[in-house]
């Protein structure tokens, strides 16, 4: 019989006039993996931040060993054992591991500790000077010392946001047999995601989340399409990204993009892009994929001019752009989609129709404007709310919503789809293949291989700031696993 | 040899101005703007003064200690409690702190001085020494230092973590401002010996400039203070044995400051002693912000 651990009665949860949880009720048991799907907006890491003392609940309980908890901290939350992953990393760039760690378990940053983390981390095959500050690792990295972190306090209950979806396969293998065995011992897992076939690889049970409400529980077996359904209502957006082998009219249209030997440095100095060369014609679809750390925000910064090229050129639509500010590259045509849509892809402190007003630069009609929310699905679908009262993925959209706004000859994006749920995702890779239809030329930097090979004529496998391997023919699903080779071993 | 070193590092001044220093870094590594430090100083001695003339040396020093801390969490209220803006609430309470400091003493004055405390030399340069180091191995070593460091650097992260922000900029607060209140006791009792209204005014922006030009790093903070207070000291003696022009001798303290500043961030020193990214910012838990 499965015994409760946390009961979760009755929560509400409103930022302004977004809702974020509208009286969620669910249970959680001892030793089992709780998988809380939703689509983007739907409450998931309002749940999670709720449960881990970020939030205060407006109203509602959490009853942990039958008995009430109140959290008006993490450090409450952390009391009670309980631990969550964020999404994006929360650690601390300017101290090092050792100091965040040191933080997080509440102990001095002494030489015996630094001695205890590296032995913990040699377990898992991973040699990692501590002293380093966290601003010198890549983003993979700082994804496996938050994981380290949180089970090296032994808690409870650990609460996954969306942490484990982009680590490299081999790691995220390790990752859930950490989990399986965790979770035998008097513990529990919550695992936040909107990926279904890795929710259904590590759950025990499923909770799906939609508008801020417990749409359907799953006790035991759940397949995708029931999933699906009650995630989204619908499975029709599947047909969007089923690769239609599109009569394209690349084979010798002319470059929309040409970079030749870029050179480009990091923030520290470091050569990130490495003499990189590559070319996207109109109406082609080229992903650079790799592992996060490899240059790829560099090149992305470089091509839209918001970082300078030591050396090399870049051309858009055929004129040499190389030395020209952003405002003039975006004149030429091009659109660039940042990774990181809250510090750099939108103001979040302007409204969507502000930032989209920004995006165009020029007078938007009200009906632009709910054209484009709704092809992106944005929610809440009210123009005039502030950005950064929307859910992480929505934010995501109001950033890529520019590619709506404007008649753009080429698209850079960096991780468009990172923080879409799947019918989101859907949505923006099937823009992406029209506009490519129309003769535009789509640069898409992404470390998620599924997407690369399921919209683009070429795929480029990006390491060290240099391309190490080009895919390119018919089927580019059957390079998958020579594809993902290359991404860790050049 | 030991003599002359013994006597700049002795230097009341030096070591008051160390104190000051030392308590601002303290309270901006934290992740607060400390710009209301100059009303606190110039209140805190205009206390010291008063209380040691009228009651005696060590209960004038507790009554400093408690007041000054008492009007430093008045400070830390309006920025952990309410939110309010760094700059404006340290500019406006520093006019009120300067007006309370003045009615204080203005009241309470006896006469224009007091007699002057007599402290060995060593003891003197032992508390500048000890201070920095020992405010040194706080912030660097010690749980409560790298959880003050954490919230200077990224609040959220640092709550995220597991540390209670506004309760550990409340403990960076009281410790500073301890710091800062021995400092204004060793200035007033040791130094100046005497007190006219607004004494002391502007030493706690030149601690929030020296601070900001030793990138907050207390050991590197200190050589700025000594160096500094020698010079501002021993102007005369330098212009009666060298002959140096009044103009240069005293403008000297604040160009080898400047020297210091550009040597820390021309050097590979300053990507080593990150600055506190996130000074001044409001810091509001519950926004929504991944």
């Amino acid at each position: 019989m499965n015994r409760t651990f946390i009961r979760v009665v009755d929560l509400y949860k409103r930022f302004g006039d977004v809702v974020a949880l509208d009286g969620v009720t669910l249970d959680i048991f001892f030793n089992e993996i709780l998988v809380v799907l939703g689509e983007n907006g739907s409450g998931k890491s309002t749940l999670a931040k709720v449960l881990y003392g970020v939030y205060v609940p407006d109203r509602g309980k959490i009853i942990v060993d039958g008995s009430e908890a109140r959290f008006s901290s993490p450090f409450d939350a952390k009391k009670k054992g309980f631990v969550m992953i964020s999404q994006r990393p929360q650690l601390i760039d300017d101290l090092s591991i050792l100091e965040n760690i040191a933080l997080f378990i509440g102990e001095p940053p002494s030489g015996t500790l630094a001695k205890r983390i590296e032995d913990f981390l040699k377990r898992f095959d991973i040699g990692i000077d501590v002293h380093k500050k966290v601003f010198s690792i890549s983003y993979t990295e700082k994804q496996f010392i938050e994981l380290a972190k949180a089970l090296l306090i032994n808690p409870r209950l650990l609460i996954v946001d969306e942490a484990a979806t982009y680590l490299p396969q081999d790691l995220k293998t390790k990752f859930f047999e950490i989990l399986r065995r965790f979770v035998s011992d008097n513990r529990a897992v919550i695992y936040i995601t909107h990926k279904i076939p890795e929710a259904l690889e590590i759950g025990n049970r499923f909770v799906v989340l939609r508008r801020g409400k417990v749409a359907r529980v799953f006790n035991g077996a759940a397949n995708p399409s029931e999933l699906r359904h009650a995630m989204f209502g619908t499975e029709e957006y599947l047909k969007l990204v089923s690769r239609q082998l599109l009569q394209r009219l690349s084979k010798d249209s002319k470059n929309v993009l040409s970079v030749d030997k870029l050179v480009v440095l990091d923030d520290y100095g470091k050569t990130a892009v490495d003499g990189l060369s590559i070319d996207v014609r109109a109406g082609e679809i080229v992903s650079i994929v790799g592992v996060a750390g490899n240059g790829e925000k560099e090149l992305g910064e470089a091509i839209a001019g918001l970082r300078k090229a030591s050396s090399g050129s870049v051309k858009i639509d055929g004129f040499d752009v190389t030395k020209s500010p952003p405002s003039e590259r975006t004149r030429k045509g091009l659109v660039y989609i940042p990774e990181d849509p809250f510090k750099e892809g939108t103001a979040v402190t302007l409204s969507i129709i502000e930032n989209m007003r920004m995006y165009a630069r020029e007078r938007l009609s009200q009906d632009v404007v709910l054209d484009a929310i709704k092809k992106l699905g944005i929610v809440p679908e009210n123009p005039a709310i502030q950005v950064s009262k929307l859910s992480g993925g929505n934010v995501q959209k109001v950033s890529i919503s520019r590619l709506l706004l404007t008649m753009p000859k080429v698209v850079v994006a960096h991780n468009p789809t990172r923080m879409l749920d799947e019918r989101s995702r859907a949505l923006v890779l099937d823009i992406l293949q029209r506009f490519s239809l129309s003769g535009g030329g789509v640069l898409l930097i992404t470390e998620d291989v599924d997407e690369a090979v399921q919209i683009s004529d070429k795929v480029a496998v990006m390491v060290d700031g240099r391309i190490a391997k080009l895919f390119e023919g018919g089927n580019l699903e059957s390079f998958r696993s020579e594809i993902e080779k290359a991404m860790v071993h050049g | 040899m030991v003599e002359p070193i013994l006597t700049i590092l002795a230097d009341p001044l030096a070591i008051a101005l160390t104190l000051w220093i030392l308590g601002d870094i303290v309270v901006e590594r934290s992740g607060v703007i400390n710009l209301a430090i100059d009303g606190i100083i110039t209140f805190s001695i205009a206390v010291t003064f008063v209380a040691v003339q009228n009651i005696g040396y060590v209960q004038g020093l507790l009554i400093s200690l408690a007041s000054t801390i008492a009007l430093s969490l008045i400070f830390a209220t309006f920025i952990n409690v309410l939110h309010a803006p760094h700059v404006l609430t340290g500019l406006s309470l520093n006019i009120a702190f300067y007006g309370v400091g003045a009615l204080i003493g203005l009241r309470y004055m006896k006469s224009r001085s007091l007699v002057p405390i007599g402290i060995g030399k060593p003891i003197l340069a032992l508390i500048g020494v000890a201070t920095a180091v020992l405010t040194w191995f706080t912030l660097y070593r010690s749980r409560l230092g790298t959880e003050i460091r954490a919230c200077g650097f990224n609040p959220r992260a640092a709550e995220a973590a597991g540390v209670r922000v506004w309760r550990t900029r409340y403990i960076a607060t009281i410790i500073g401002y301890t710091l800062v209140s021995i400092g204004s006791y060793i200035y007033t009792t040791i130094y100046r010996s005497g007190w006219s209204q607004y004494t002391g005014m502007g030493y706690g922006f030149l601690a929030i400039t020296l601070a900001m030009a030793s990138s907050w790093h207390p050991l590197i903070a200190y050589p700025i203070a000594i160096a500094f207070g020698y010079l501002y000291t021993s102007s005369y003696a330098l212009q009666l044995l060298y002959g140096v022009p009044t103009d240069v001798v005293n403008a000297l303290p604040f160009m080898v400051s400047l020297a210091v500043v550009v040597i820390v961030y021309a050097t590979p020193l300053s990507k080593k002693v990150a600055m506190p990214k996130a000074l001044g910012e409001v810091y509001f838990r519950e926004e929504r912000a991944a």
